[in-house]
């Protein structure tokens, strides 16, 4: 069997299948040509790393991160057609109406996750990256599996707002650390984060109402929730039962 | 794991220059935020980007950096110092024109699947073409810079 160059190079880019893969091993075993060619690109590979990967490395300008902090948006008074429709769902659940940029939060949240919370999440409490969805792991992993929102303990890095069953079925949760905020859900064994904003100061000296982070979190949970929060002891039950739903 | 800075290495990658890169970059992030309502929840939102980055840099970028002096930027490679000795940046700078010499979509075959590190099938998606179109590209652009680079080595 011959090995084309789209076999070889499907190998190089570990897009073949395993028994594909054996294949090739086999035929490059017995051809130094096609053992040189699968380093070749190896060495390509790595040349393209260290150019380009630096760049992952160096300080993202100003004018970049500014487009994803909140306060630069436009006037909680605007109101978009989406976050609109939320509002109106969600006025079944309380008389809230979400400023604009919260509708865009997911998206400028997951930009900015580095820069949000780049030194402001206390503790060890990160975030990763699982196949392109935001999960929590450290400290906050940690805080989101084991605290209550109904037994709060104050001087705890992580602070729980409350614990809801989202629309989807899954358990969710509302949590503060330091000046940044969220909501993560527990899904597939991890807290996925589907909410981060930053309860830091707004440009220019404002500073944003004491608490409003805090109530918008809340109108978001309210707005994902398919009931009110858990009571204490329903609470309790699902962590003690590891969150499953 | 921040997905601006990886925008910023595609920008770079795409515009062959970091300063046009952030152009790009500040483009895109304005439009997804424009355009937010369009991303699925749940969905890859670091695939949506590129895609968005992709087409905007295919729509008005290229275009315009089509009518100024592509040479220029071509002797001067990206330049952008990341630091290392000067063995290193000589090598670098070879990557660099080795890659503005490919043809556009060989380069973004190359800098989606070889530096974003997307699979064949992703990789294609963000592009918009067949599957069989990315490989044919990819391959004509490894061989292509292979090549180049031997004959600069």
């Amino acid at each position: 069997m011959s090995i084309t160059p789209e076999m070889l190079a499907a190998y190089a880019d570990g897009e073949l299948k395993l028994e594909e893969r054996a294949e090739v091993d086999a035929a490059i075993a017995a051809d130094p040509l096609l053992a040189r060619q699968v380093a070749a690109h190896r060495t390509l590979r790595e040349a393209l790393s260290a150019r380009f990967d630096p760049i992952l490395e160096m300080p993202v300008p100003d004018r970049l991160s500014a487009l994803l902090t909140p306060t630069a948006q436009e006037p909680a008074n605007v109101v978009d057609i989406a976050a609109g429709r939320a509002a109106k769902r969600q006025r079944e659940y309380a008389r809230v109406t979400l400023p604009r940029w919260a509708a865009g939060g997911a998206i400028a949240a997951s930009l900015a996750i580095g820069l949000v919370i780049g030194g402001k999440l206390p503790s060890g409490g990160s975030i990763r990256n699982v196949d392109g969805q935001l999960v929590a792991s450290g400290g906050l992993e940690t805080a989101l599996s084991t605290q209550l929102a109904s037994a709060q303990s104050d001087g705890k890095p992580v602070r729980i707002l409350l614990s809801f069953k989202s629309d989807k079925g899954h358990y969710c949760r509302g949590f503060g650390a330091g000046a940044t905020l969220g909501i993560a859900c527990r899904e597939d064994g991890n807290w996925r984060l589907v909410r981060i904003q930053s309860d830091s100061p707004a440009t220019g000296g404002e500073y944003r109402q004491a608490g409003s982070a805090d109530a918008d979190i809340m109108a978001a949970a309210q707005n994902m929730a398919s009931g009110a929060a858990l009571d204490p002891d329903a609470e309790r039950g699902a962590r003690d039962a590891g969150w499953h739903n | 794991m921040a997905l601006l800075p990886r925008l910023r290495r595609f920008a770079a990658g795409l515009t062959r220059g970091l300063a046009d890169g952030d152009d790009l970059c500040q483009i895109t992030i304005e439009r997804a935020l424009r355009s937010r309502n369009q991303w699925a929840e749940g969905t890859r939102l670091d695939s949506w980007m590129y895609r968005i980055m992709r087409n905007i840099w295919i729509d008005e970028v290229r275009a315009s950096s089509r009518r100024r002096q592509t040479f220029v930027a071509e002797e001067e490679g990206v330049g952008v110092g990341a630091g290392g000795g000067q063995e290193q940046r000589v090598e670098l700078s070879m990557v660099d024109r080795a890659m503005a010499r490919l043809p556009d979509e060989q380069r973004e075959a190359i800098l989606l699947v070889m530096v974003e590190g997307y699979g064949y099938a992703e990789a294609a998606e963000i592009i918009g073409c067949p599957i069989g179109t990315l490989t044919s590209r990819l391959i004509r652009g490894r061989d292509a810079l292979q090549k180049l680079l031997e004959e600069r080595a």
